[in-house]
């Protein structure tokens, strides 16, 4: 059986996909056979992580939602690429970075259950034990369905008024489709603040579990979307928070 | 449940399938059991009689109702067992999403 995570925030640059990349990796080196999917087709970025700057001509999501190949055809064992390599499995679904199949994506020219069909299937298939889907920032019908279909949202916000308001609206609406788990992760939070402190308020104002509040990282603004922070600097202060995330996690 | 889902169809005038946000605009009973089989990616007939806690006579005309409805629709395993899925919107209905998520908003 495989658990469904969406990673969502109503915000960009909220750090969705740095935090879904070594979410997957740490889930990974605890021997999980893990599926990590880049949903957010408007602004893909999944594949740089692991080093990929062009994805050639492999097949990506957007070839599938447009029906031009099965989803597994889109899917990348990345195992190998980590280094050192995981206990278990890691299997990336990358979305394309080519302009034309972006404005394709935006015309969104496929059924809005394509994507999770898909992903039910490709989790039977790999025998996925976790599925992390990367979301596109903010409300959409293929958002909206993914949360429905998601065993688990997580939800990523900064500590700022207008995170504060859409994390509120996103909450609203995912109660109201009957989301039963639902948790938070506060990330950016600037150094002279005490993430503890900002996790409390977060968890009570909001009634959710925060799962962690991640300090403002300089190593991971350097290191950006050009590789892994849990590969990079496995000792920082962010990967042993992200470590005891995934410990909360799975 | 069963007699609020029965109540709650009787005043639903949709007859076309949903998109995700018309989920969202559902009331209280249907979208339960509608994003219950969402989430499930459909149901037998005896699930759903389990989840709406009525017999199988009546979770028959409930579904009978609800894919005239337009919220509901069949799939038959080659083993013949019907699975019952939600309906959901073609594009045409996907085209008004913006609008329909601000309405929710306002």
């Amino acid at each position: 059986m495989t658990t469904t995570i969406a990673i969502h925030s109503f915000r960009r640059g909220t750090g969705k996909s740095t935090i879904a990349a070594n979410l997957a990796v740490l889930m990974a080196d605890s021997g999980l056979r893990v599926g990590l999917v880049d949903a957010n087709l408007q602004s893909p970025s999944l594949h740089l992580f692991f080093g990929r700057l062009d994805l050639g001509r492999h097949p990506t999501l957007n070839d599938y939602l447009a029906g031009r190949c099965e989803l597994g055809m889109a899917t990348i064992n990345v195992t190998s690429w980590l280094r050192p390599s995981p206990a278990g499995a890691l299997f990336l679904v990358p979305a394309s970075g080519e302009a034309v199949k972006i404005l394709e994506s935006l015309r969104g020219d496929y059924r809005a259950e394509a994507l999770s069909e898909g992903i039910n299937a490709l989790s039977n298939d790999l025998g996925l034990d976790v599925l992390l889907v990367d979301t596109p920032a903010g409300l959409s019908e293929e958002t909206l369905l993914t949360i429905v279909a998601a065993d688990r949202l997580l939800l990523l916000l900064r500590p700022d008024h207008q995170d504060y308001h859409g994390t509120g609206v996103v909450i609203e609406l995912a109660r109201r489709l009957g989301a039963s788990k639902l948790m938070l992760l506060v990330n950016e939070v600037p150094v002279s603040f005490d993430t503890g402190e900002v996790a409390m308020r977060v968890e009570t104002g909001f009634g959710q579990p925060v799962v962690a509040a991640l300090p403002h990282s300089e190593e991971l603004q350097m290191i950006g979307s050009g590789g892994l922070l849990v590969r990079r600097l496995p000792d920082s202060p962010s990967s042993h928070i992200l470590r005891q995330v995934v410990a909360g996690l799975v | 449940m069963h007699e609020q889902l029965i109540h709650e169809l009787a005043a639903y005038a949709g007859d076309d399938g949903l998109s995700p946000s018309d989920l969202l605009g559902l009331p209280d009973g249907l979208r339960r059991i509608v994003t219950w089989i969402t989430r499930r990616g459909g149901a037998s007939l005896g699930e759903l009689a389990s989840e709406v806690g009525c017999d199988n006579l009546a979770v028959v005309r409930l579904v009978e109702t609800m894919m005239a409805r337009g919220l509901l629709s069949i799939d038959v395993a080659p083993d013949g067992v019907p699975s019952y899925r939600t309906r959901l919107a073609s594009r045409r209905l996907r085209n008004r999403s913006s609008d329909r998520l601000r309405d929710l908003h306002e």
